[in-house]
């Protein structure tokens, strides 16, 4: 119950602030193909080639990747569009300098083999770290009032029957189900982006404060991992072999089976389903929906506009 | 392949042995295959037997360490119902679990938020072994919400207690050494029965890990144990471990039988499956660990299983196929040298073959068949050495034999007419006839003579061939001779003929005889039938000669023969054959037949063919039917066609007397006169009243005993100027003169008769003389050519 | 027909004349039996014998083994040509002496 108690570095940001710019970046999740471009970058050099230096630093269960950017822990940090949304309304702004996804990735599984969406009052799981907005306002909207039980890390609430169904990446969480024997299809499963909720996840984030004072360093991070992606299109195979690598020094409960199923699906989330293009940005129309729906739903405040998330980007 | 058989089919000790083998291989195969199969069974139920107890072993001494928990846990439950009211005695509690079971690694007992108002939002008691010493400690924080984690919130959601799935506790400071944990967790109940809390205690499962990977009823085996979801907490592959699930290759590649196993075991199945894990062909014998949902394996690897048992059959099928090729080795050497004196034996049949008779047979002492085969072959050699000498002497006498058989034929040929045309001087009948023996000697026979104006013939055929019926056909054709020299009824003839052969017929031997008496002048055919084919007539119409059947000669002594008579008109075609025509054989045993003998006749006399043409197309008749094929019996053909003088009479006259010798004078001047007109000179005109005197005054001294002078004969006097006819007539008592022995002129005066000169002076003084009977009267012509 | 009979020397000759037919024969045969007593030679002269049938021959042989039977002989005298082919025909050339 204790466990997962990782040494923490916080101090050695400010120690190595020499002649390269240095930046700490911390995923939103444990290390998994989900970052793959991040560790491309990393291991092909991208990011030095930028000019800049990044230490990876993954979160653990008990410290998110939002607890290590409030304590400043870390510098950048990939989080979902409405995290990020709820987290700017609550009062702390944040720049996306990097839009990575174009799709949602959400599903709702059901344990039973029925349509989550025929079983109102439901349990279902839900992450502990603040992902599932959509989900939580779509409960709403559709009156299905959800009892959402949230999870740590896995899905063995799941396993054992605790809940009747949970949410789940398509790219992570879906295929752990489907590993544990699960026969998951559209019977079963409840896909966000084909209801109406399609709005865009991983983006990379820094704070506005960070961001006004190392703007260059955002910004090559930003190009240096937007390489990092094109490159792990086009490099599948090796791009998985670093993922693995990562995996290991994380002694991270996957495989490679699971890692290359996650990588060829968040790959494909990176394609704009209009353009069928990777196109890196943040869709206004997207912003918007999501600002809707989670203001709709009382998770924010005030509206949180699509300038607000890339206000100085515009200015520029 | 051909080659193959063809060197299989050549040797009989190849093809034996081959089939003993290929026989055994059979049995072999079906004993060994039926031995195989019960044995397979056996070795299976064997390996389930065994697997299945060394699992339930397994599985039960786990489960009695699981329980030790799930009992420690629910002893310390009701301790901390009772003690609600005194929070830091969970401490106690949680550190007192583990000084009583120093097996446990860790003991939680954790609060709903907020549940002791005065600890604020985090209260969970936890305490730990780590070996040493037990450490205990509040463990909730921002950073640490237990009631997040599964070991918490899965019993408050199911509402009972459990296992949590297996986790890995990774301790920063050692990092390679991980310890899989599980916790069993427990709902903690307040008074009013809501729940409050969990209560969770830790056990290492390092032990369960050894415990079931120390499982290993085969070699090869392994054991593996699965979590609820499926992931692997024991397993030999340690990167399999925690990191993958059974079903983890199946998202790659579907696999129906891996995913079937997966979830027989999840479900908490008992069982065994066959099927193929990581490529190897195992059995898995799989049952669920008690209440905590995790199911325990083992995986045997079919070649350890079955290893014994394949190495066995194959080294039974090694050995057979071995023992199969020795077999064939030694029965074919066996039977080969078994039957090497067949082969010797062959060699020297084939020596003897070539005619080394004397060839000497290898010695065989053995009693079997191959001992018996020599013997007999040994005795069929002897028996052909004196069965060759046998031939060749006998060879030696047939030829002699045959030699003399020649002379015979020659004889026998010699016998019967053989010069044709055998009246080349007479205009009015022409004959030809033929007789071929089918053996060297034959029994068929033919005859004709003239005797005065009469032509006698006769056809026969003796039963049987060769040289008995040659002989039989002698006498016949000696009797046909003597009985006709001086006697002109066919019937009478044959009487004496076959009076004389029944006489001695101790062979039981017979002949068929057509015989007949042609007078030449009148066409009178008087004809006797002893059993004989009837011959064909043609004139202008083709008939058979009308026949009585009649016995054959030889039959019956006292055979009463009955002569038959007609006339030929000029013109008329005789054919006489023997059944060797009618029965000639070809090489399909069909007979030439009497429908082709008629009518080949039929179209010889509407040809007009002359005797000797009719007989050459007979034969090529019977040649082109016959061809190749040997000839069955004696044939015999004569024909004779007849055409009688024609006689323009220019002088008849005609004279009858009484019987009184005084009118002999009168009978003189009769014939004087008569030579007086034809102006004969006077030497013919004395022989020709010689002869018609003497052949009158015979008439008148014998013709009539009963009436004396009153009989009358009439000489009727003709000619055509270049003949003198003189037809001596009367009707008393047969008598035919010209039957009467000829006088022996050279006898000494003793032994010389006073009488019978008479007509022996009528047959010298005429040219020819001839007697016919018809009408009961007796016709004598005497003709002299002038 | 008629028969001379005549003696000569040691001889007796009976000359036959004319035609000695059957008739003549029967006629001729009491004269004929006489001569069968005959001792000695007999001479049956032909000279004149103009026709002999075969009753003459008979009575020319039954006089011949009459004469036989006695040791006499009988000559045979002048037979016309006719009568000497008869006599070669019936073998009576070898049983009489002819002159």
């Amino acid at each position: 119950m204790k466990r997962l108690i990782l040494p923490l570095l916080l101090l050695w940001t400010a120690s190595f602030a020499g002649a390269q710019e240095r930046l700490v970046f911390t995923p939103q999740w444990t290390a998994q193909a989900q970052f793959a471009g991040y560790y491309v970058a990393q291991e092909m050099g991208f990011y030095k080639d930028a000019g800049i230096e990044v230490e990876i630093v993954h979160p653990t269960a008990t410290l998110s990747a939002m607890n290590r950017i409030s304590r400043n822990e870390s510098n950048a940090t990939t989080m979902q569009l409405c995290q990020a949304m709820e987290i700017i309304d609550s009062g702390t702004p944040l720049v996306n300098i990097l839009q990575t996804s174009m799709n949602n990735a959400m599903v709702i599984a059901s344990r039973r083999n029925m349509d989550p969406l025929s079983q109102k009052g439901a349990r279902v799981g839900i992450w502990s770290v603040g992902f599932g907005q959509l989900a939580i306002c779509m409960s709403v909207k559709d009156n299905l009032d959800y009892e959402w039980v949230r999870f740590a890390n896995n899905v063995n609430l799941f396993i054992k029957g605790a809940v009747d169904a949970t949410l789940a990446m398509s790219y992570n969480e879906y295929y752990q189900l489907v590993q544990a024997g699960y026969q998951l299809d559209s019977t079963n499963v409840y896909r966000f982006r084909d209801h109406g909720y399609n709005v865009q996840e991983d983006g990379v984030y820094v704070t506005r404060s960070y961001y006004m004072k190392h703007k260059e360093t955002a910004r090559k991070f930003a190009e240096a991992s937007r390489r990092g992606w094109e490159w792990a299109a086009e490099h599948p195979e090796e791009t998985l072999a670093i993922v693995m690598k990562y995996v290991k020094e994380n002694r991270i409960a996957t495989n490679e089976v699971l890692q290359r199923l996650m990588l060829a699906d968040v790959l494909s989330l990176q394609l704009d389903r209009e353009s069928g293009k990777r196109e890196f940005r943040l869709r206004p129309d997207m912003v918007k929906l999501a600002s809707d729906l989670m203001f709709e739903c009382n998770m924010l405040d005030n509206e949180v506009t699509y300038e607000q998330l890339t206000e100085d980007q515009a200015h520029e | 392949m051909n080659n193959l058989f063809r060197y299989i089919s050549r040797s009989i000790s190849r093809k034996l042995s081959l089939w003993i083998v290929l026989f055994a291989a059979i049995i072999f195969n079906i004993a060994l295959g039926f031995m195989f199969t019960q044995s397979l069974k056996a070795v299976r139920e064997e390996a389930i037997s065994r697997a299945t107890k060394e699992l339930d072993n397994t599985v039960l001494r786990v489960n009695n360490i699981l329980e030790m928990v799930e009992i420690a846990t629910d002893n310390t439950d009701w301790l901390v119902v009772r003690h609600l009211h005194a929070p830091d005695s969970m401490f106690s509690y949680s550190r007192a679990i583990l000084q009583n079971n120093p097996k446990l690694n860790g003991c939680s007992i954790a609060f709903e938020p907020y549940f002791f108002k005065d600890r604020g939002k985090y209260f969970s008691a936890y305490s730990y072994n780590d070996g040493e010493t037990i450490h205990t400690t509040q463990e909730g924080n921002d950073h640490y919400e237990y009631f997040y984690m599964d070991w918490y919130q899965t019993v408050k959601l199911l509402d009972r207690p459990g296992w949590s799935e297996p986790f890995v506790d990774v301790n920063p400071d050692v990092h390679t050494s991980t310890e899989i944990i599980a916790s069993y967790s427990k709902p903690i109940k307040g008074k009013d029965g809501s729940y409050i809390g969990t209560i969770a205690t830790d056990i290492s499962l390092g032990w369960l890990s050894e415990t079931i990977s120390a499982v290993k009823p085969y070699p090869n085996s392994y054991s593996i144990m699965l979590g609820e979801g499926g992931t692997f907490f024991v397993h030999p592959d340690t990167t399999k471990l925690f990191y993958q699930t059974i079903f983890t290759p199946t998202l790659e590649k579907p696999d129906p039988d891996l995913s079937d196993l997966g979830h027989a075991m999840l479900r908490g199945e008992d069982g065994m499956k066959e099927l193929e894990v990581d490529g190897v062909d195992s059995y898995v014998f799989y049952k669920p660990l008690g209440e905590t949902g995790w199911s325990v394996a083992i995986v045997c690897p079919e070649s350890d299983i079955f290893g014994g048992y394949n190495r066995l059959r194959h080294m039974v099928a090694f050995i057979v196929v071995i023992g199969l090729i020795l077999m064939l080795l030694a029965f074919s050497r066996i039977i080969s040298s078994e039957l090497k004196p067949l082969r010797s034996l062959a060699d020297q049949t084939d020596t003897i073959a070539r005619g080394n008779f004397s060839e000497v047979l290898p010695e065989e002492n053995r009693s079997d068949e191959i001992g018996r085969l020599s013997h007999s072959f040994a005795g069929m050699q002897k028996s052909l050495i004196r069965y060759v000498e046998e031939l060749k002497e006998t060879t030696a006498t047939k030829a002699s034999i045959e030699s003399e058989l020649k002379v015979a034929r020659d004889i026998q040929l010699s016998m019967l007419p053989h010069i044709f045309p055998p009246f080349p001087e007479r205009k009015d009948i022409d004959l030809y006839a033929s007789m071929i023996p089918a053996k060297e000697v034959g029994g068929d026979l033919f005859d004709f003579f003239l005797r005065d104006e009469k032509l006698y013939l006769c056809i026969g055929d003796v039963s049987g061939k060769g040289a008995p019926a040659a002989m039989l056909m002698a006498v016949t054709h000696s009797l046909f001779r003597a009985a006709s020299a001086h006697e002109s009824d066919p019937s009478v003839i044959v009487h004496h003929i076959n009076e004389t052969v029944c006489l001695d017929n101790t062979a039981n031997m017979f002949v068929t005889l057509f015989l007949g008496v042609l007078d030449l002048p009148s066409g009178h055919l008087r004809y006797c039938n002893a059993g004989h084919d009837c011959p064909l007539l043609y004139n202008g119409g083709m008939k058979a000669l009308d026949c009585l059947p009649n016995l054959p000669i030889g039959v019956l002594a006292d055979m009463k023969y009955t002569t038959q008579e007609c006339t030929l008109t000029a013109g008329t075609t005789l054919f006489m054959y023997t059944d060797g025509l009618t029965e000639a054989m070809n090489a399909d045993h069909e007979q030439f037949g009497q429908e082709r003998v008629d009518a080949l006749f039929a179209g010889c006399g509407e040809k007009g063919m002359t005797p000797r043409q009719i007989l050459d197309s007979f034969w090529e008749g019977v040649h082109g039917f016959v061809r190749d094929a040997e000839q069955s019996d004696d044939l015999t053909m004569l024909a004779i066609s007849y055409t009688p003088n024609p006689f323009a009479t220019v002088l008849s006259e005609t004279i009858t007397l009484n019987c009184d010798l005084a009118r002999v004078p009168e009978l003189n001047d009769f014939i004087f006169s008569i030579c007086e007109k034809l102006k004969l000179d006077p030497t013919v005109t004395g022989q020709v009243q010689l002869a018609v005197e003497e052949a009158v005054v015979n008439v008148m001294n014998y013709a009539y005993p009963d009436r004396g002078k009153r009989g009358f004969v009439t000489v009727k006097a003709m000619s055509d100027g270049h003949e003198l006819r003189f037809v001596v007539i009367d009707s008393g008592i047969p008598f035919d003169p010209t039957a009467k022995e000829k006088a022996d002129t050279t006898l000494s005066l003793e032994e010389r008769p006073i009488g019978g000169l008479g007509i022996y002076l009528v047959r010298e003084l005429m040219d020819s003389i001839n007697y016919e009977r018809v009408d009961n009267r007796n016709i004598l012509m005497m003709i002299k050519n002038i | 027909m008629e028969v001379k009979v005549t003696t000569e020397a040691a001889a007796t000759v009976a000359a036959l004349i004319g035609r000695l037919d059957t008739l003549a024969a029967q006629e001729i045969a009491p004269q004929m039996d006489e001569l069968k007593n005959v001792d000695g030679t007999l001479v049956l002269d032909c000279t004149e014998l103009s026709y002999i049938s075969s009753s003459g021959l008979r009575i020319f042989l039954t006089l011949r083994k009459a004469a036989a039977e006695k040791g006499g002989k009988v000559i045979v005298r002048n037979i016309s040509n006719e009568i000497r082919s008869i006599f070669m025909m019936t073998g009576f050339l070898n049983l009489f002496e002819i002159q």
